[in-house]
């Protein structure tokens, strides 16, 4: 009995000294939909933190702010809300020697080109001595976008689908057009896209004039996602190899030039200019479809609570992205908070990181309609719940078959010459196949070396 | 001192020159600190980065760069978008320049009329000037828009082009067709051609009215006088116009960058139609991060600036003509 007893008090010691020692979520808060408690703070002194985001996700931001420094006595935070032109005011401020010391960072598109020009901490030591399982503390499928080359550079603040169906339901019934469903196939897209195009009126919007199924976009996620459709790339998985002027990527982008200039499924570009992008044309019931993150929930149906849109009057509708005609595959994207390498409080910034994305800065995120949190614990959470339970569970399906963009060191780079070349095709003067070849020659320039 | 006494010659070992020199180094060295510190120190410290690799996500500040010699100078020169940004920065120059020069002249003529509240007419011509160009740029860009835009409401009207409301109509682009855009912007950057027509007004008022006088009594007509007095008589200001114009046509950013849907982004819009010396340098600096590249590109664009000026300066002899001289 006594060696029971010793054995039951060592055990409720080591896992309350684990607990302070790092973070730690009882399954009772879980349980409760409150906040992972994060505890063992040894942060002291003055940092700042940057980040992008409208009014609401600053107010926000502020209040987790004032809740770590509360947890965290002798922190105080400098909250730095851009409201500019993030990536360019971000180098500016690292260029005059001005950096924060913490600050969001597109893990998609930027973690690793910033970490392999050395602008970021590695966290691998803090992990370490904070004992934090990352596989099960953070959605999986976008963890290593948090990473380059096995070492940690960002915590999560966001992980989400940016592929999801989103449909009009309105538009479909005016056009007696049945709504999409999971199973839905490429092939089915294009027959609904092609039936939803043409002059009519909407329930909301009675004025007859021309509306498309697709608002048909070429921005990066989307141009990756139309070759992965049919089993391209565009460059090899390691990134030194342009793959877009392979036959399958041009196949991918053919179909969808064709079902601008052919099928009349979505706007030529001559016909998008006054039709408003994927969230804006969606909003004017321009469109019927559009892919889009969760973050639609805030920027498109202002449906978040503090949003700056006004909430729409139309019904809608969202399911996974539809099966492509070679590959099955959606892409995922992230939000990372990463620590600037130079900073002089690597250690406070690292735990208010950690801070945010594992409690209050994630929920506040996530609360405002920004994105669904990185976090797994914050799933529970009854604010994340209420803004987003009618997509994790479609998210949660369209993760089955999640994949990441490759990880390219000058992925802007990369991307800007892309599209340059990219455009003429798209404006239906050129063939995929002769746009995708100079893309190819312009842009190797700009591949991982 | 009595009004129009010559001043004594003031001993420059004396005290009254010592306080006279502090005066005037005191006066003049707010100035001399203002030039100093932010034209003189940018031009040395942008003239250094040039010769450096430096790259602000990797570096930090501009001191930790590393100096990589003329390297830069000697990437852009054998880039080929570089030559092809140096085309379409001379294109817009020269035809933005052109056309605002041409159109300023003959609305500078009718203002110069002596009409009834000619001073309110010559206000709303000058009204445009004042908007800013961010504004201004997004309204045509509006009025551009293919599909609903004003410009392709006319083009409609008059059967240029298709109708916009048909779904297998495409309307002349000219926010996306590489071949329209600049075209599009040339004509956007007449809208604010007050500031060239006051200077054109001005000029009108300083000819004397006595060579039209003279000309009229031989007999000739309106347009033997605008085309043998008022143009020969307005050189020295279209010379002015056209030194000013390029000067500032050729370090025009803000029109491309709006033109091609804002900066995040920018890649010098469809197929490169919209890349300028001052576009792509900006490109190279803040989307590329290569800082060096950047302020070398920028260098390039000074060179070029000074070859025009130059060129306007040796040829303005040829063409110029000022009323002293006749």
């Amino acid at each position: 009995m006594k060696r029971a007893l010793v054995a039951f008090v060592s055990v409720a010691v080591l896992i309350g000294g684990t607990g302070s020692a790092g973070w730690a979520q009882t399954s009772q808060s879980a349980a409760n939909s409150s906040l992972p408690k994060i505890t063992g703070c040894t942060a002291k002194g003055h940092i700042s933190f940057f980040h992008w985001g409208d009014k609401n996700t600053d107010k926000g931001f502020r209040q987790a702010i004032s809740a770590a420094e509360k947890a965290c006595p002798g922190l105080t935070v400098d909250n730095q809300w851009d409201q500019g032109n993030y990536d360019t005011d971000l180098k500016t401020k690292i260029g005059s020697g001005n950096a924060p010391d913490l600050f969001m960072l597109d893990g998609a598109k930027r973690i690793a080109q910033y970490a392999s020009q050395g602008a970021l901490a590695n966290l691998n030591s803090f992990v370490k001595r904070d004992k934090l399982n990352l596989k099960k503390t953070y959605v999986p499928q976008c963890l290593p976008q948090m990473q380059y080359k096995g070492k940690t550079y960002g915590m999560m603040l966001a992980c989400s689908d940016q592929q999801l169906l989103f449909y009009n339901k309105d538009m479909f019934k005016a056009r007696n057009v049945k709504f999409p469903t999971d199973k839905w196939t490429y092939k089915d897209f294009r027959a609904a896209a092609m039936k939803l195009s043409g002059n009519y009126s909407v329930p909301g919007d009675p004025t007859s004039k021309l509306r498309f199924g697709y608002v048909g976009s070429t921005d990066d996620f989307a141009v990756q996602q139309y070759i992965w459709q049919w089993g391209g790339d565009w460059t090899n998985k390691a990134g030194t190899t342009c793959t877009l002027d392979s036959p399958a990527a041009a196949k991918g982008l053919q179909w969808w030039v064709d079902l601008k200039y052919k099928d009349h499924g979505a706007p030529t570009a001559q016909q998008a200019g006054s039709l408003g992008d994927k969230v804006s044309g969606f909003r004017d019931q321009s469109f019927a479809m559009s892919f889009m993150g969760p973050w639609a929930m805030n920027y498109t149906f202002g449906k978040s609570p503090g949003s700056t849109v006004t909430p729409v009057k139309f019904k809608w509708g969202v399911v996974t992205p539809p099966k492509g005609l070679k590959n099955n595959q959606t892409l995922v994207a992230s939000t990372g908070l990463v620590v600037y390498s130079k900073s002089k409080n690597k250690n406070a910034a690292y735990w208010l990181a950690k801070f945010e994305s594992l409690g209050k800065g994630g929920q506040v995120y996530a609360a405002v309609g920004d994105d669904t949190p990185g976090a797994l614990a914050l799933y529970k959470n009854k604010a994340v719940k209420k803004e987003f339970g009618s997509i994790i569970g479609v998210q949660n399906k369209a993760y089955k078959t999640a994949r990441r963009p490759v990880q390219l060191l000058n992925y802007d780079q990369f991307y800007s010459a892309v599209a340059n070349d990219l455009s003429p095709m798209w404006s239906g003067q050129t063939s995929a196949a002769d746009a995708t070849k100079k893309a190819c020659t312009d842009a190797k320039q700009y591949l991982n070396p | 001192m009595a009004v129009g006494a010559q001043a004594a010659p003031v001993d420059k070992g004396s005290n009254q020159h010592r306080q006279e020199m502090l005066w005037g180094y005191g006066l003049t060295s707010i100035w001399l600190i203002g030039f100093l510190v932010f034209s003189a120190a940018p031009i040395i410290i942008a003239l250094f980065i040039s010769f450096t690799d430096w790259n602000p996500i990797r570096d930090g500040a501009f001191w930790n760069a590393r100096g990589n010699g003329v390297s830069n100078y000697k990437i852009f020169l054998a880039d080929h978008r570089y030559w092809h940004a140096v085309w379409n920065t001379i294109y817009y120059s020269v035809g933005s320049v052109g056309l605002v020069n041409v159109v300023s002249i003959p609305v500078a003529v009718l203002l110069n009329q002596k009409l009834r509240g000619i001073n309110i007419y010559r206000t709303i011509a000058y009204l445009p000037a004042i908007m800013p160009a961010v504004a201004t740029v997004l309204i045509f860009r509006m009025m551009f828009q293919p599909s609903s835009g004003f410009i392709s409401w006319i083009l409609t009207r008059l059967h240029i082009q298709c109708d916009p409301s048909q779904l297998t109509c495409n309307p002349y682009d000219w926010l996306s067709n590489p071949r329209l855009t600049m075209p599009a912007v040339i004509l956007v950057s007449t809208w604010a051609l007050g500031q060239t027509m006051l200077i054109y007004l001005a000029g009108l008022q300083g000819i004397s009215g006595s060579y039209y006088e003279a000309a009229a009594i031989d007999g000739a007509n309106t347009w033997e006088q605008f085309r043998n007095i008022t143009l020969p008589l307005l050189t020295p200001a279209i010379f002015f116009n056209v030194v000013i114009g390029l000067i500032g046509a050729f370090q025009e950013f803000t029109k491309f960058i709006i033109w091609s849907g804002g900066a995040g982004g920018f890649s010098g819009g469809p197929s490169d139609s919209l890349l300028t010396l001052f576009t792509y340098s900006y490109e190279k600096g803040f989307e590329d991060n290569l800082m060096g590249l950047a302020t070398a590109m920028a260098f390039g664009l000074f060179v070029l600036i000074g070859i025009f000026t130059v060129i306007n300066f040796v040829g303005q002899r040829r063409w110029v003509f000022y009323q002293e001289e006749r």
